[in-house]
This record gives structure tokens, sequence and C-alpha cells, in this order.
């Protein structure tokens, strides 16, 4: 799942996958503003078909923001 | 589900747009984006879409509800940018303020008043736009929420929530009608079709004053490609049809013809269903063809006799029924109704016929038709590619057009010649200056005439209301009749008056519909007579040479006029001019 969603991540912020890890946000990618965060978590939505809640968009702010969100959906990531 | 298949999502249009390079494409446009709230990724899609079709999309997005300000200043950004088409989006949140959520602390009186206010100050701000700038302006409708506080009794209550902006929107739309570059977008239809608690999705609207939900964008993007299609003329004319399986279930040839499912139960009723909707567009002037490999006499037996087939026989404007392939059959169809491969879209159930068409011909717009014709109506009516800005006679009547045009070829076959033929049609010109009513005929034809068009010089609407008020210029067109019926305006020019005794033939076309008839010839002599008569000495007349005119090549030459340089000279003094004799001329 990690594969999955690190391939979005790459897409939506246009950087190669080697470049992203779990502190991976708008201080290390240029194109990771709150708009493009926005396109990332609605695509994320529907890739994993959950929704997240208004407090978990705003607290969001890097990767390992993303994947313990994930999990409290009950997303699993490997690795 | 949403009646438009593969949308894509909004992250692979911003992709996708930083990656495109459209810096050489020849077609152009630029579109303006104003908003009362966040579009943020409009501007990408739209560039994608453009770029799809081979335009280069230049755009401006006003900063964050900065509309009012953009267009209220005459030195604004806005105006320097000089858009071709500006999109104005406004929301009913903004537009009622606080009485979006207390609409009843004020009394019915009031909120009338409020909305006669904002009707006008709408009106203001579009004609302050519309004085300063050439571009065309389309302003949306508002959503009418589906909540009321006053709930099952809003329809109770004098002028209610619902009704405010029900009054707006019908205000604008009666406010804004005569204003011939003014569109309104229904966006109330928009949300109709997509459902309000999609469009708005309150996170986005709370975190970034997003109004319209990310996921959503690419679908208002598309709505708004019906406004940039028709400028660029690059809307489609045409619908050519398989018939097993798409206007009918089952296979003719194999089912017979009780066999094959059409009528009011489904799935035949599916079958019906779209036939119906292809014959409202027919009735607006899309034109219909068969492409279908079939037994004539089986097929011709449906059409002509079954009970519940919607099309005959007479909506068709060319009917390809037999063994040959479809590529061959699509050219004769193209060539039949001398419209480009550009103009048509084709409808074919078989995913392998349509790769083919894909390949062959990627100028067709080949419908990806799912396998389930309960569809294919609902997709007929998602395609936004048989939009025009004016809906003009020419547009409702071409139909009807296309049947005469079938006797005319069949006249032409039992002819010995082609002048015994020609005076047998007894064809009448009328040449007509530019007005009101004709203008917009002239800005289609102007856009869209690629085969007899000297010049290919492509003018909207607006522009061509400017030459004919030019006291230098000469505006007009040309309506062609004959025995079998009206051909509508079918020939248009543009003339400079360089000098008392010079002009230049700026535009001249002729629609492919009519070519080859002397018409053209009729109405070239029409302007050199004129010319005559003011006096002129010269008329200098341009061929430049397209991948599309080849047809008008030799015309200028033919007529008389003598190739100098980049021009071609016709000089009154020493010719004749010519009118060919079977045909009746005359100028309103």
């Amino acid at each position: 799942m990690s594969v999955k969603l690190y391939d979005l991540i790459a897409r939506v912020m246009q950087v190669p996958i080697s470049k992203i890890d779990d502190t991976s946000g708008p201080e290390t990618i240029e194109r990771w503003d709150s708009f493009q965060k926005l396109i990332l978590l609605y695509d994320l939505e529907a890739a994993f078909e959950i929704k997240f809640t208004l407090d978990e968009v705003l607290s969001i702010n890097t990767v390992a923001d993303i994947k313990r969100n994930l999990l409290n959906h009950g997303v699993l990531l490997d690795g | 589900m949403l009646p438009i298949p593969n949308e894509r999502k909004l992250s692979d249009y911003i992709s996708k747009s930083a990656i495109i390079d459209n810096s050489t494409l020849e077609k152009q446009i630029r579109v303006a984006i104003l908003s009362s709230f966040t579009l943020n990724g409009i501007e990408e899609t739209l560039r994608v879409k453009c770029f799809e079709l081979k335009v280069r999309c230049r755009t401006y997005v006003s900063r964050y509800n900065q509309y009012n300000q953009d267009i209220l200043d005459p030195k604004s950004d806005l105006y320097k940018f000089l858009p071709d088409i500006s999109l104005l989006m406004i929301d009913t949140r903004s537009i009622l303020k606080n009485l979006f959520y207390t609409p009843y602390s004020v009394s019915s009186e009031e909120r009338q008043k409020y909305i006669d206010n904002r009707a006008r100050e709408l009106l203001t701000l579009v004609k302050t736009f519309t004085k300063r700038s050439n571009s065309k302006l389309i302003i949306n409708n508002f959503n009418i929420p589906t909540y009321s506080p006053y709930g099952i009794c809003e329809v109770k209550v004098e002028y209610g929530l619902k009704q405010m902006i029900e009054d707006l929107n019908s205000k604008l739309k009666s406010l804004l009608r005569s204003e011939p570059t003014v569109y309104i977008y229904d966006f109330n239809a928009f949300v109709t079709k997509y459902g309000e608690g999609n469009v708005f999705d309150y996170r986005q609207f709370l975190v970034g004053d997003i109004k319209v939900a990310l996921n959503y964008l690419p679908y208002l993007a598309e709505d708004w490609m019906a406004y940039i299609k028709p400028t660029l003329g690059l809307n489609r004319k045409c619908i050519v049809l398989d018939l097993d399986n798409t206007l009918w279930g089952g296979i003719v040839g194999e089912d017979g013809y009780e066999g094959i499912e059409l009528g009011p139960k489904a799935p035949g009723a599916a079958f019906v269903e779209f036939q119906r909707h292809l014959l409202s567009l027919y009735q607006r002037g899309v034109v219909l063809a068969i492409n279908s490999k079939n037994n004539p006499e089986d097929a011709l037996k449906v059409i002509r006799k079954h009970p519940y087939m919607v099309l005959r026989e007479e909506n068709f404007a060319s009917l390809r029924i037999n063994w040959n392939d479809k590529i061959t059959n699509m050219r004769e169809i193209a060539e039949e109704l001398n419209i480009g491969l550009d103009s048509i879209v084709y409808f074919d159930d078989d995913p392998v016929n349509r790769e083919l068409m894909l390949k062959i011909f990627p100028e067709i717009l080949t419908v990806d038709l799912p396998n389930d014709p309960s569809l294919y109506a609902p997709i007929l009516m998602s395609l936004n590619d048989f939009d025009v800005l004016k809906l003009t006679e020419e547009d409702t009547k071409r139909g009807q057009m296309y049947a005469q045009q079938r006797k005319r070829i069949e006249l032409e076959k039992t002819s010995t010649n082609l002048d015994d033929y020609l005076s047998q049609l007894g064809i009448r010109v009328t040449v007509k200056k530019a007005d009101e009513f004709t203008i917009p005929r002239i800005a289609q034809l102007v856009l869209k005439t690629n085969q007899f068009n000297l010049t290919t010089r492509r003018y909207q609407e607006e522009d061509i209301m400017k030459f004919s008020k030019e006291e230098s210029m000469l505006v007009a067109c040309a309506q062609v009749e004959d025995k079998f019926g009206d051909n509508g305006i079918t020939g248009a020019y543009i003339i400079k008056k360089d000098s008392p005794l010079e002009w230049t033939i700026d535009t001249f076309l002729l629609s492919c519909r009519v070519m080859g008839r002397g018409v053209e010839e009729a109405i070239m002599g029409f302007i050199l007579k004129a010319a005559k008569k003011e006096g002129v000495v010269t008329v200098k007349g341009q061929y430049i040479p397209t991948k599309k005119n080849k047809a008008c090549e030799q015309f200028l030459g033919n007529l008389g006029f003598k190739k100098e340089g980049q021009n071609w000279i016709y000089s009154l003094h020493d010719n004749l001019i010519k009118i060919p004799s079977y045909m009746e001329l005359k100028s309103e």
C-alpha cells in the first residue's frame, strides 16, 4: 500500500518517488502548497475509499501525517 | 452514474499541464477567468483540454475575489490581457451575503429590493466590461439552494429564498438577452446535473473557499469548452451512425426484420430513446448520415417500414449501406456532403470499427460507446461539440437543405452536361449588406469555411460588426436559392477601400454547399461592377494557400485577375465583367 501512496504523492507533487519519505511536506517538496495538498487528499480519498474529517485535512502536513491518518481509517500500509 | 464517461481527475490535468508544449500550435485562444471564490486548477484543466484540440490556450486569472476591481479599473491587467473569452463566476453565497443564511430577517419587499439592486449592479458590471473589451463574456446564473430555514413551508412564503434566486436568474436572462457578446452559463443546471452534495464540499469550502469541489472542476471546464469550441470554429455538424446495435439492437441480417430490438419495451426502448434525441438534434440542424455494413434491402426495410423506427430515410443526408469498408464509406460521405472530416461525430457499437476510424481519421470524433445501449442517449446529450454561439436560420434548416441537395445530385445525374444542369437549377443569388440579421451567419462562415476561401482570415462576430460600420470597408453576404429550395446565406466577402481608385478583397468565401455552380463568379462580378460604379480603377485580390483551399487556387486567374507579386490585380479599364447567363443576380 505504501507503493500506491508514494505513487500518488509523486504524481500529484511531481517529484520522483525516491525523493519521498516520512518527513516530506511543504518544506521539502516545492509544489506542496495548501492547494496541492487538498488535491492530494482528494486523490487519496478516491484511491483508498475513505473520507478525511475537517480536523484531519487541517492537521496533515507531512507524509508521516498522511500515513497516521490513513491508519486511523483502517488503511494498512506496509514498510 | 456520471453522464460523461472517462472524465479525468483534476490532478491529472494539473500534472499534464506542466509538461505540455503548446507554443507551436497555430490556433490560439485567450481566456480570462474572473471569480468570487477559489477556482485554482481550472486554468490548467482548460489548457490541457484546449491542447488536446490542438489549440494554445493562454489564461488570465483574476486575483482572489477581485473580479469587480478588475472589471471596473480600465487599466487593469484583465484588459491588458486582451481576452477572447472571459468567464465570470459568482456564487450564490457571495451575491446574497447574509441573506443567504437569514433571508427572513427582512421583509419580502426588502428581499425584492435587494434582488433588484443586485441584478442592476450585475448589469452595470457586464456593460462596463463589454464597453471596454471585445471579449465574449460568459456569466453564470446562480444555483438555487435546496435548503431553506422554512423547510417545507418555503413554498408558502412570499418571495422566499428560492424565489429570490429564481427571480435574479430570470432578471439576468431578460436583461442580458440582447447583449450580443454576453452569454449566461447555466451553472444551476450544472449543480442539478451533478448534485449539490457533490459539487459543494463543505471541507473544501471551509478550508479554501472552494465552492466547486476540486473533483468537479474538470466537468465545469468541459462545460466551458462549449463556448471555446465554436469561438474557434471547432464545432461539429454531422453525426455518422452505424445501424446494427447502434440504431437498433441485434443484427438485421441475422435476426431479421421482426427479430431486432426496437420498440417500447427495454432493451428496444433504449434505441428508441437514442433515436429520439438524434431526431431533436436533426431538427436543430445537425446532419445525420449512415455508414453501415449491411444488405441495403434488409436495412432499408427497417428504416422505411419498422413501426418503432424514429428516424426515417428523409432524415439522412447520406446513406452508405453496403459491404464496402467503413473507411471508404466515411470518405465518400464527407465528399458527398462536402464537409470536412473534422465536422463529423461517429457512433458505432463495434470497438474494432471505432479503433480503425480513430487510427485512419483522427480528426473525426469517434465516440467511445459503452456496451450498454441505455447509455447511448445520455452520452449523445453530454457532447458539447454541436454547440454554436448563435443559432442562425441556416443552422436550423440544415437537415432540410441536405435533403434538397440529394435531389440536386439526382438532377445532375440525369442532365446531359453541366450547362444544361445549371440552367435547369434556376439559381438566384441575392447580395445582402451585413446587418444585425446577417452578421452572425457571416461570422460563422468566416470562422468555418476552409475550401473556397481565398485568404482564410478568421474574424470574430465582434470584428465583423466593427468592419460593417466602417466607411472604408464593405461587408456583405450572398443568399443562394434554386428550384429545389433555399441554400441560405452561403457566400460572404469583406472589401477594404484603400483609396477612391483601389479596393482590396480582404475576404472572399463560399460555402462548399454551393461551390462550382457559378455562384462565385456571380458574386465577384457583383463586386467588380460595384467597384466600377464608384470609379475604382483596380481591385486587388489575394490567394493565401492553406492545406484545404486548393479549390479556389485558379479562381482569380480564371476571372482575368493578373498576378503581380503576392497579389492578383484586376484592371477595371481593360476587362469586361461577366456574370453567368443562367443566373439571376440581385442585391438588397
